[in-house]
């Protein structure tokens, strides 16, 4: 009887050190969420000294949001960084379960099709939006599913100055895709700032014809994919490519640091990254998170964020009245393809990119 | 029925927990992974029967068929290279008898604890076009020489012939020389007796390190990760993870290339199994090698040979990454002027890195302590229980060394991010939890193999021996058993751990928001070409581990020492 | 004098193979029981069943007066009063001499303080002394025996069990320890159940033999009687009656109780009968003892003829021995018959050999592996 006890006692201590150890980590992270269930009525009668963090997805400038954020308004914030696409496959990955409670990305065409299947909290009315013009409220979703609040460039067209003259750089996209050199550009499935740039090309020229043009660049072996923006500038500093469908910051960063690169503004049109903010549909925190969007319509909030002294700051604000970062191209011509366009072709475009970039 | 109400009442609560244990954090995963292509979104509450027609889709999209293409051909060829280049140096090293001899096998043992995607890193840091070696020396034609497949494959073969070297190695063990004898004196020639009776004997050895190399070589996912920023190669682990982690989002798909990433190991396995099967040793345990060299005119030719080959599979990989992470800039070159040390103190400054420093040691000690139980446990039902579920067990200690850490967390994410499990508070997506849970299950196959191994060398008698003397199977635990295999469980300790601490898939995979691990710290930085900071974060995280690691080790001799003292000072009382 | 140990109707299936089959036997306290048997015949799984290493399939077995196991139950080896010498000895290589011994007294509450002297008794009554802190390892094969049995006796065990304890030896050093065993068993009174495969090492160290043929039990009672009266051929054969004579198919005259007469190439032969069975024509086998063979000179008539059988055969071939020679007869059936001599014979001679009638066993043939 004693042996059957002890090795009942083996057992039980061997599986539940194993799911105690699970559980508590668990519990513990939890609680650093502050999503135990007591808390979460707490939450609800706005209280806004509870600790209970308001949590953030985003990709750029996550090293201020927060503090900016609770230092104008005393919600907490707690930021999850994370590239583009990381983001969005996070948000993925969750949907039975989000972890987050707001979203600010610059991948528009995602949100939109994130909303169509109900992944945002709709309707809410922010008092900012009054701010914005015209032109800019066309973005807004009908069922106000997320919050545009800034454009920049996802691409412009950049060169390494030591290999061509300025003469023979592309003007436009088309150019760019007819360019007899190597050409470069960032991954769509992994940068969140690559899709907008591929979207907008297919969309001004065509699908099926820019689907050719892109097959025989690839056939050539001329186009270059790199995952990310970073190491797409640096094959441009080292040659590997001549000219580079580069994202706005990182061209200014690497000219103003004097490499031997410099861009040109498209004539058809820099493709546009939108950075938009969404609720999710299950957040316990409704009151933080629809702070956080009248924040971040604030037109002061994106003078605020246009001000800092980071890469990220490049960006055309929405807000009338805020002001873009002083080093910038105060007027530059950036364009969107339709967005329903983008998020309709948008898993099609992406995998038959993907599977075009292996050659 | 009689015998099934037979086989409930004696049921053995230790094994049965132990199965129980393993199905959760190993089978179950799996069978994830499988149930999800023929129910795809059956996780995420959409229970609809689809069939089998997603495992069609792999061969529609250009991506993934060439993701199978491309690991085949690399496994099949590093296989067939490692194993040639293992089976060789294990013969020489054998045979003959030269000064330098012990730094081959340390450096087959340094190659299978470290981390692959630290190894491609330093092999990419030397080749890439603007390379150390391009930037030094000029040569251009190396980046071009390596960056094509047959390339990776030297590269891969240089960095995973270990196991195939130790599985020679452990059946040169042998001593064969009387029975080359033998069909000498029976009249066959040099030639004759070679290939009669001394590759026979060997070609079951060839074989199992042939498989081992094969499936190390495609479950891995350091290579393709490191090579991603450079040159475009994807392979069935980094489409799986482009699958689950890049736009568009496809955990179905994730769920099929997993299926068939496992499809293709279990093969190889079988193949193994085969080459075990004809061939009566354990290869991968820790007993020494008894069979006399040769001493031969020619030593010092032999101890540089291997001065050489030292130098271009550990040289080149480590060096390239120290090298940098001391250099100003890439394209400074090897001068004095480029000389800093900024990237450390950047490093230890760094929040970050220090964070994820932190928790990978954290993770991996406590998934390292856990498997060493675990596998404790495991071997001890093997050996010494008459449970009836052993052959179940085994089979899953088995295929946990078949399984590969992108396969494994793509089916972790499938359980434990189901959203009735945060009713009962154990959604473990997102959290540290999920990231131990599946270490452990990553180091069951090291914890369990090497003791087994120690187990085998305890004879049932010892053990019936104690329960004569009145000691209950808790006491035989401890006062036989632990003291027989204690060296064992202190290097499947360390292994796990070391190994853990740099596992990048799991870590890629499963690392919750906002919280920081060691190797996707190091890898994100070098994906952002941050390449003096990867470096040097991986060269201090690095001394830390192989610190620690000695640390155990020494510590645990010194403990195991004053024990020993300890006992006989208290019978000369 | 009470039976310590009762086995009742243990067997033992291993799938469709019985280790043991109906098993029956019991040991009164203090008595040596040598299980006697070949390789593979299923002893060491009866001394299993009895130490609870293994459980049986049917059949109860009790020692002490506790039944220790039966088809639902079985008390675990630490349970019970009985410990063991194994045949490899199973010292623990991790722990030096004193420490193997004193093992299974911590295990004893009312050792405590015992301990120390308990454990020098054994070290001084197995001539170990000064080897209490040797490990294990660095002990010759002689000594790590003694270690083994002194082990197993330091819990005071009702049963001492001894699986080959002798195997594991040289043949020198298995002849010495073999006397040493006898005497240190007889002065323990300790009641033990002994596992050989050896005739001679039962013989040295047992009070009774228990005979064990593919799982059965052939035949159990004290040495004595089962050497002067084996109850089969086989047992003969197995406790040393190697001489045989094949006798072709004939009626066994029977001569009294027990007695039966029978032909060997015309010459008459007497011997003892056991069989039970009415049939009394057959094939027949004559059993006899070489060293109860001795050469007679035929010429010589005064030699007493009664109560002893004698034969003529001719020599096949001599075996020089140093002091004597062993002679083997041409039985001209491919039967064993050999006898030792002081003084050569030769080859191809006819011999007259002679050999007790009560020490000559009959048998019906039955087919030996």
């Amino acid at each position: 009887m004693y042996v059957r006890m002890m090795k009942l006692c083996i057992v039980f201590v061997a599986i539940s050190s194993v799911l105690l150890i699970a559980a508590c980590g668990n519990s513990e992270s939890k609680s650093a969420k502050g999503e135990t269930s007591d808390k979460v009525e707490q939450g609800e009668i706005e209280d806004n000294s509870s600790n209970d963090p308001l949590v953030l997805y985003a990709n750029d400038l996550t090293d201020y949001i927060a503090d900016m954020f609770e230092e104008n308004t005393g919600y907490k914030m707690e930021v999850v960084h994370g590239g583009g696409g990381e983001i969005l496959s996070r948000m993925e990955a969750e949907q039975g379960n989000p972890q987050w409670d707001v979203v600010w990305t610059g991948a528009m065409s995602s949100f939109n099709g994130f909303a169509e299947r109900g992944f945002f909290y709709e309707g809410f009315e922010p008092e900012n939006l009054q701010y914005m013009t015209d032109e800019r409220l066309a973005l807004l979703p009908e069922n106000n599913a997320y919050f545009p609040m800034s454009i920049h460039a996802a691409a412009l067209i950049a060169y390494n100055t030591e290999l061509i003259d300025k003469e023979k750089v592309p003007k436009s996209w088309e150019e760019f895709l007819s360019y007899e050199g190597n050409i470069a550009m960032a991954d769509p499935a992994v940068a969140a700032p690559a899709y907008p740039v591929v979207s907008y090309i297919f969309y001004k020229n065509g699908l099926e014809e820019t689907k050719d043009k892109f097959q025989k660049l690839f056939g050539e072996g001329r186009l270059k994919v790199f995952p990310k923006n970073g190491p797409l500038g640096q094959a441009l500093v080292n040659g590997d490519a001549e000219v580079a469908a580069l994202q706005e910051h990182n061209a200014y960063e690497l000219k103003n640091s004097g490499e031997s690169i410099d861009f040109i503004w498209p004539e058809d049109g820099a493709a546009g990254s939108v950075r938009a903010v969404g609720i999710s549909k299950d957040t316990d925190k409704l009151e933080a998170a629809e702070a956080f969007v009248e924040f971040m319509l604030d037109p002061e909030t994106q003078t605020a964020l246009a001000a800092i002294d980071d890469r990220d700051s490049l960006f055309s604000p929405f807000a009338k009245g805020a002001i873009p970062d002083p080093i910038r191209d105060p007027d530059p011509y950036i364009e969107l393809p339709d967005i329903e366009w983008a998020s309709e072709h948008e898993a099609e475009i992406k995998e038959w990119f993907a599977d075009q970039a292996i050659q | 029925m009689y015998k099934m109400i037979r086989s409930i009442k004696s049921i053995n609560p230790l094994g049965a927990g132990i199965t129980l244990l393993l199905f959760l954090l190993i089978l179950l995963p799996l069978l994830a992974v499988i149930l999800q292509i023929i129910y795809p979104g059956f996780f995420f509450g959409e229970r609809v029967y689809e069939g089998f027609g997603l495992l069609l889709e792999l061969f529609e999209r250009p991506l993934w068929k060439a993701s199978l293409i491309n690991s085949l051909i690399l496994a099949t060829g590093t296989a067939f290279l490692g194993t040639f280049i293992g089976g060789t140096l294990a013969i020489v090293r054998a045979s003959w008898k030269f000064t330098l001899a012990r730094l081959i096998d340390i450096t087959a043992w340094v190659l299978l604890i470290m981390p692959s995607f630290i190894i491609a890193q330093g092999w990419v840091l030397f080749a890439n076009s603007n390379g150390l070696i391009n930037q030094w020396l000029g040569i251009s034609w190396i980046s071009d020489l390596i960056f094509q497949p047959a390339g990776l494959i030297l590269v891969m073969s240089l960095s995973k012939f270990s196991l195939a070297y130790l599985a020679v190695q452990s059946a040169l063990e042998w001593n064969v020389l009387h029975y080359v004898e033998a069909a000498r004196l029976n009249g066959a020639n040099a030639f004759g007796a070679l290939h009669t009776v001394r590759l026979p004997l060997l070609l079951p050895a060839f074989v199992a390190g042939w498989s081992l190399v094969f499936m190390e070589t495609i479950g891995d996912f350091g290579l393709p990760a490191a090579l991603s920023t450079v040159y475009r190669f994807p392979t069935l682990p980094y489409t799986i993870y482009s699958a689950i982690n890049m736009s568009p989002t496809r955990f179905d798909l994730a769920g099929v290339l997993s299926f068939y990433l496992v499809v293709i190991i279990i093969l190889a396995l079988l193949v193994l199994f085969l080459a075990m099967k004809k061939s009566r040793y354990d290869f991968l345990n820790n007993r020494a090698i008894k069979l006399q060299p040769k001493r031969v005119k020619w030593h010092p030719f032999l101890s540089l040979i291997s001065i050489v080959f030292v130098v271009i599979v550990l040289g080149i990989p480590i060096g390239s990454s120290v090298l940098v992470s001391f250099m100003s800039t890439m394209y400074g070159g090897l001068a004095w002027d480029n000389f800093t040390l900024q990237y450390y103190i950047e490093a230890l400054t760094n929040e970050t890195f220090l964070a994820s420093l932190q928790n990978s040691l954290k993770i991996s000690g406590t998934a390292a302590l856990c498997s060493v139980i675990i596998g404790f446990i495991v071997s001890f039902v093997i050996y010494f229980t008459r449970f009836h579920l052993k052959g179940l067990i085994n089979m899953i200690s088995l295929i946990s060394l078949a399984v590969p850490g992108i396969v494994l967390s793509v089916g972790y994410i499938f359980i434990w991010n189901q959203s009735w499990l945060e009713k009962i508070n154990m959604n473990l997506y997102g959290t540290p939890s999920i990231v131990v849970l599946a270490a452990v299950a990553g180091a069951i196959p090291f914890a369990v193999r090497l003791q087994i191994g120690a187990f085998s060398s305890i004879s049932e008698s010892v053990l019936q021996a104690a329960a004569l003397q009145g000691a209950s199977l808790k006491e035989q635990m401890y006062t036989i058993v632990l003291p027989f295999v204690r060296s064992a469980l202190v290097i499947s300790f360390i292994a796990s751990f070391g190994t853990g601490v740099f596992d990048l898939a799991v870590a890629t995979m499963l690392h919750p928001p906002n919280y920081h691990l060691l190797p996707v710290t190091i890898s994100e930085a070098f994906e952002q070409s941050n390449y003096g900071f990867s470096t040097s974060t991986t060269v201090i995280s690095g001394l830390i581990v192989v610190a620690i690691m000695l640390m155990i080790d020494k510590t645990s001799s010194l403990i195991f020492y004053l024990k020993d003292r300890k006992k006989e000072s208290f019978i000369n009382e | 004098m009470s039976s310590i140990l009762s086995v009742e109707h243990v067997s033992k299936a291993y799938g469709n193979v019985l280790a043991l089959d109906n098993v029956s036997f019991s040991l009164n306290e203090g008595e040596v029981v040598s299980i006697l048997g070949p390789s593979g015949c299923g002893k060491s799984t009866l001394l299993q069943a009895i130490a609870g290493l293994l459980k049986p399939t049917d059949g109860q077995i009790i020692i002490d007066n506790q039944k220790v196991s039966d088809r639902h139950t079985m008390l675990s080896p630490d349970k019970r009063p009985v410990n063991m010498v194994f045949q490899d000895y199973a010292l623990w290589p991790h722990m030096n001499v004193y420490e193997n011994i004193a093992y299974g007294l911590k295990r004893r509450k009312n050792y405590t303080k015992k301990r120390k002297e308990k454990v020098e008794y054994l070290l001084n009554k197995l001539q170990l002394n000064g080897l209490a802190q040797r490990m294990v390892s660095h002990l010759s094969g002689g000594q790590q025996q003694r270690v083994g049995i002194a082990r197993a006796l330091a819990t005071e065990p009702k049963i001492l069990l001894m699986d080959e304890p002798l195997s594991n030896l040289d043949i020198k050093l298995r002849l010495q320890m073999r006397n040493e065993l006898a005497i240190l068993l007889k002065e323990l009174h300790t009641t033990v159940v002994h596992v050989t495969h050896d005739p001679m090492e039962a013989f040295a160290l047992a009070d009774k033999l228990l005979v064990i043929r593919a799982g059965k039990l052939e035949q159990y009672g004290p040495k004595e009687n089962v050497f002067n009266m084996p109850e089969t051929e086989w047992v003969a054969q197995l406790l040393g009656y190697t001489n045989r004579l094949a006798i072709e198919k004939q009626q066994l005259e029977i001569d009294g109780d027990h007695r039966g007469s029978i032909q060997w190439k015309g010459q008459i032969i007497q011997g003892k009968y056991t069989s039970s069975e009415k049939e009394d024509a057959g094939q027949w086998k004559v059993i006899v003892h070489p060293d109860d063979v001795k050469l007679v000179n035929p010429n010589d008539t005064s030699v007493d003829r009664e109560g002893v059988n004698s034969i003529r055969a001719r020599v096949k071939h001599i075996v020089f021995q140093g002091l004597s020679w062993q002679v083997i007869l041409d039985t001209e059936d491919n039967e064993d018959f050999s006898f030792v001599v002081d003084q050569p014979l030769h080859v191809r001679d006819e011999v007259s050999i002679c050999f007790p009638v009560n020490r000559t066993f009959i048998f019906k043939e039955e087919n030996i592996g």
